[in-house]
């Protein structure tokens, strides 16, 4: 049988913590393993300085984490939200799951810089405990495996320093707006506003296409095409000029995807 | 000779003495149309003045009225910010409490733990964890004390207290104190976009514990932050699974009118239109949350464009 092993890294101040989690690792490896055999290799710190210690000598690829967030004895200082934030720079593929006393711990702002993490809330229900523990593990499991894949298949765009992901199936059009330099995202189920280039964007994208000086488009969402009027429409609905000098690009496109070739009108606004 | 002397005399007088009472009669004529021209001129006048009176009325009417809705607003943050307050107060006093509870629930243990009693201890130490620890009430405001602009303060004091009542799960945070935010932007603005965002995440949740009849289904986050300068607002909530979500938010879809969500989403953009280089918006949904963000780029940048 194949066999994977997962490297599991424990950061805790209290030790019967960190006894639990590793009791429920030997729980999991049974839990989760089918077709391929799951082990855990856990090692375990109980405070800030250690786990930097420790990780500076051991990086880990790929590595599950379990971190208290009420780690330090300052509030907001050298915590759970802090080592993990090293953690992110030094393992991309790092999935990280905070334990944490309440069970209102707010997230947000660190996934909207650092990428989703997930959390388990401490309490003395064993089986409550190992229920959420084997969850997200499976949870860690499944996204690492992925991983790969959906860093091929995701577009990334920046507003201010922060770096948004998506995935690639979900642009629809990329346009240039009436203020310079601002880009209009149009997705599958929502818009974004960002600073760039249709080129800049393009080059780094060769999964989409331009279509004019102003229009990038992914191919997979478009509906149908009018060559006459140089117009295609996407699966939303709305509907984008392309440049003259791209009939050949579009039609090529058209027997690639199978397009509805049919006229459509532009209404102006 | 003498006889058309006296004739020519006498016709000459005649006609002077016409002469004369034609200029009176004209006179009078002149005077009393004058007269009548100043009337009127002068009733014509009183109108204006009349009108004027009645604009001035009516503009101190629309002044009183501001004041009146000015005095209001600032009644409900003063309103706000005392709740805020008295919750800082109840806070310490918890704490108080619990200093005081701790020395005496510590003795109590001991002595448990001396007999041997693991069990006992572990029990009273769960009842009073659960009793004391994981008071929502405690925990309502967290996160704003880092927010230092009375404005962006109170809407989120009032949205938070809005959320709380409802009784629905959430989260807010702000890990950087805001002193300011980039002066691109109306703070009134960016307060009514606030204020909107998180009504539709209310709205929704209800929506969604309607659905599902779990109030853990639902989760609304939120947070204010700043780098360099900047000021980002982000807010998500979790949505019903059915939602048909290019219907909802692809480019015309959003203002359905049935869709109150939408409508509201097309005020945010409205007022956002007004910043079109200063303000980013970034919505959708992804993984059973709809995420809505926003960021105004700081000042110093848009004067190096």
């Amino acid at each position: 049988m194949e066999k994977k092993t997962y490297s599991v890294f424990i950061c805790d101040d209290d030790q019967e913590q960190i006894d639990q989690i590793n009791k429920i690792l030997g729980v999991a490896e049974m839990i989760l393993s089918d077709d391929v055999e799951i082990q855990f290799k856990s090692t375990s710190v109980t405070s800030f300085e250690e786990s930097k210690k420790y990780l500076a000598q051991n990086k880990l690829n790929g590595g599950i984490y379990f971190l208290d967030v009420e780690l330090g004895k300052e509030v907001n200082k050298d915590n759970g939200f802090d080592l993990a934030e090293i953690i992110k720079n030094q393992d991309e593929r790092a999935q990280i799951i905070f334990v944490t006393s309440h069970a209102d711990l707010s997230l947000i702002s660190f996934e909207r810089r650092l990428g989703p993490v997930d959390y388990i809330v401490k309490t003395s229900d064993f089986d409550k405990l190992k229920a959420r523990v084997v969850k997200t593990l499976e949870v860690a499991i499944y996204r690492l495996q992925k991983f790969n894949y959906m860093k091929k298949m995701t577009f990334s765009y920046k507003i201010g320093r922060l770096v948004r992901n998506i995935n690639l199936d979900d642009v629809i059009y990329i346009t240039t707006t009436t203020t310079p330099h601002k880009l209009l995202l149009i997705k599958t189920s929502g818009e974004s506003q960002f600073l760039g280039s249709i080129n800049q964007y393009a080059d780094k994208n060769p999964m989409l296409q331009k279509i004019s000086q102003s229009c990038l488009v992914n191919p997979k969402n478009i509906d149908s095409i009018d060559l006459d009027n140089y117009l295609v429409r996407f699966n939303n609905g709305d509907i984008e000029y392309f440049s003259q000098s791209n009939v050949t690009k579009m039609k090529k496109l058209l027997t690639d995807y199978n397009y509805k070739n049919e006229e459509l009108d532009k209404e102006e606004k | 000779m003498d006889k058309r002397t006296t004739e020519t005399v006498s016709v000459s007088l005649s006609l002077l003495f016409f002469q004369i009472l034609f200029a009176i009669l004209i006179y009078i004529a002149i005077v009393r149309i004058q007269r009548n021209l100043l009337t009127r001129q002068e009733q014509k006048r009183q109108k204006l003045e009349l009108k004027l009176a009645n604009a001035n009325k009516k503009a101190t009417e629309a002044k009183n009225q501001e004041l009146i809705l000015k005095e209001k607003q600032l009644q409900s943050q003063n309103e706000q910010l005392k709740e805020y307050s008295t919750y800082l107060e109840q806070n310490e006093d918890e704490l108080r409490r619990f200093k005081h509870d701790y020395q005496n629930i510590l003795n109590g243990l001991k002595i448990s733990a001396k007999e041997g009693k693991v069990e006992e201890v572990v029990t009273q130490l769960d009842k009073y964890t659960n009793t004391q620890f994981d008071q929502k009430a405690l925990r309502k405001y967290k996160g704003v004390n880092r927010v230092h602009v009375e404005e962006l303060k109170s809407i989120v004091i009032t949205k938070l207290a809005k959320l709380y009542n409802l009784q629905l799960n959430y989260s807010f945070d702000c890990n950087k104190d805001i002193y300011h935010v980039p002066k691109s932007v109306n703070l009134l603005d960016l307060i009514r976009v606030i204020g909107i965002t998180f009504d539709n995440a209310a709205e929704e949740s209800e929506a969604l514990i309607k659905q599902t009849g779990d109030r853990n289904s639902a989760k609304v986050d939120a947070m204010y932050y700043q780098e360099d300068g900047d000021f980002e607002f982000e807010i998500r909530n979790r949505v019903r699974k059915n939602r048909n979500n290019s219907d909802q938010f692809s480019k015309e879809g959003y203002t359905t009118k049935q869709h109150h969500a939408g409508i509201g989403l097309a005020n945010v953009k409205e007022i956002a239109h007004k910043y079109e280089k200063t303000m980013f918006i970034n919505y959708g949904i992804e993984d059973g949350w709809f995420t809505f963000d926003l960021t105004i780029l700081p000042d110093d940048l848009n004067k190096e464009d």
